[in-house]
């Protein structure tokens, strides 16, 4: 057998696992829907290029989505400024929602959050691209690849506290998209009153900070 | 130190994550079970993120789009060298057939091949016997996690903690019918107790498993002496096994990929029917 074949070889099984995280993580993360695959195309390509300097025994699944990861910012960053000229970069999420956080419906979805998960796929892909760049990557390299922090570091080349930063903000985010989904639709009873509620002014703090 | 509920809570994303330190894990716990408000809190949290989480991981794989990357990618064969491989390749799909067909006839005979729960009694009486090496040897949770880790091409999360009464000695990769397994190896008072810890989508590869594993959240089935409790954890499938009580494995499993002991997260095991 020539090395090349198998390189090859060795790639492909290396590679098989993982192809339905890399194209769900594509999916969710491309804002141009219709690019999937010239994206995992160009950075299974490079990849498999570069796949001599890959160090067996190392972590494959962190290696191969930084070269994912890659592709998609660059692709991202393109389709930005075709369908906004006059951006350099996609703009951060305004923050207004934080002023009128519900709180009773976000107990209702702490309660039963398939009554509302059941229903929104596409609210929830709505609510992902709302999100800055790095937050949707961050999110959803802890939700689909199940990295660890370090590993997201490594990934997105950014430093572990901004992965922190970025991961909390998201779930946050997320979290009020969900609340307003359900509740535009009717899948949210708001709780009783009088329910059990020590720690408010904790919930509160946690809720709307950062970890 | 003790942390108080704002403190406690501020960690929340640590803790469901399985991040930071132990020490920070464990003095999360010691507040968790003298606050039965935070504890109630932490699991609707991660009860919530879990859902977010499968709702997310929810996609298929589009076999053609990938025939068609890796065609273009991973292309090895110069056009010249093709018709080479082309008798070539009728040989070996002749063999190939005829190895399948070996294997099935095997396998009708031998049907415990195919039996997770055979397999993974069989590899931890191995590992506990010493026939088998671990591969790893480490007592510490974080170097055995991170071993995983790079062997894997599955996420693995952090092992079962020593609050769930599992003292972790190793750890080492193997496979069950041609699926990766990632393995941890510890004690259980006393007794040897084995982790085996798959990708969620190896269980097609086992019929048994998977049917009782759709009926029922966690699943308990013994092998000669040795008890075994499963169940399907996050992005993972995973086996305890040890001659010691299933409320003892089932502890373990539980304590699987996360810290936490608290809040109501998964119903009680039940024996499922058991051919053995
Ligand atoms: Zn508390």
């Amino acid at each position: 057998m020539s090395p090349q074949k198998r390189k090859a070889d060795r790639f492909v099984e290396h590679l098989e696992p993982l192809q339905k995280a890399l194209e769900v993580y594509c999916r969710r993360c491309l804002s141009d829907a219709n690019a999937v695959e010239d994206v995992l195309q160009s950075a299974i390509g490079n990849a498999f290029r570069d796949f001599d300097l890959f160090a067996e025994g190392t972590n494959f699944r962190a290696w191969i989505f930084r070269y994912v990861n890659l592709e998609i910012k660059a692709t991202n960053r393109t389709f930005w400024a075709k369908s906004h000229a006059s951006l350099i970069e996609e703009p951060e999420a305004d923050d207004d929602w934080r002023l009128n956080f519900d709180e009773a419906h976000f107990d209702a979805l702490l309660d039963s959050p398939d009554a509302v998960l059941q229903h929104c796929d596409e609210a929830l892909a709505g609510a992902i691209s709302l999100l800055n760049p790095l937050e949707r990557s961050v999110l959803l390299l802890k939700a689909i690849g199940g990295f660890k922090y370090r590993e997201i570091a490594d990934i997105a080349g950014v430093p572990m506290g901004t992965v922190m930063s970025s991961l909390a903000r998201a779930r946050e985010r997320l979290r009020h998209q969900l609340v307003e989904y359900g509740r535009e639709h009717g899948l949210l009873s708001r709780p009783q009153t009088g329910k059990a509620a020590p720690h408010e002014n904790e919930t509160n703090d946690v809720e709307n900070g950062e970890a | 130190m003790s942390m108080n509920c704002e403190q406690t809570r501020q960690h929340w994303h640590l803790f469901h994550d399985s991040e930071g330190d132990a020490e920070l894990h464990q003095r999360i716990n010691e507040h968790l079970s003298m606050c039965p408000e935070c504890a109630r809190w932490f699991f609707q949290q991660s009860q919530l993120e879990e859902a977010v989480t499968e709702t997310l991981r929810q996609g298929e794989r589009t076999a053609d789009m990938w025939d068609r990357i890796s065609r273009r990618a991973v292309s090895t064969e110069p056009t010249a060298a093709r018709s080479r491989y082309l008798l070539g390749g009728i040989l070996v799909l002749a063999a190939s057939m005829l190895i399948v067909v070996s294997l099935v006839f095997w396998n009708a005979a031998d049907g415990s091949s195919r039996d997770l729960t055979t397999l993974s009694v069989g590899l931890h009486e191995k590992l506990a016997t010493g026939r088998e090496d671990v591969k790893f040897s480490s007592g510490s949770h974080i170097e055995i996690e991170e071993y995983l880790r790079r062997q894997v091409t599955f996420p693995v999360r952090c092992p079962p903690r020593e609050d769930a009464g599992f003292h972790a000695a190793g750890g080492g990769v193997c496979k069950f019918d041609q699926a990766p397994v990632a393995y941890v190896v510890g004690q259980v008072g006393g007794q040897r107790v084995s982790v085996f810890i798959m990708s969620r989508e190896s269980l097609s590869r086992f019929p048994e498993q998977q049917a009782a594993l759709q009926r029922r959240q966690i699943v308990s089935q013994q092998r000669g002496d040795c008890e075994v409790v499963m169940g399907e954890v996050n992005e993972n499938l995973v086996l305890v096994v040890g001659r010691v009580t299933t409320d003892q494995l089932d502890r373990v499993l539980k304590a699987y990929g996360s810290y936490h002991e608290h809040g109501p997260q998964v119903p009680p095991t039940h024996r499922a029917s058991d051919p053995a």
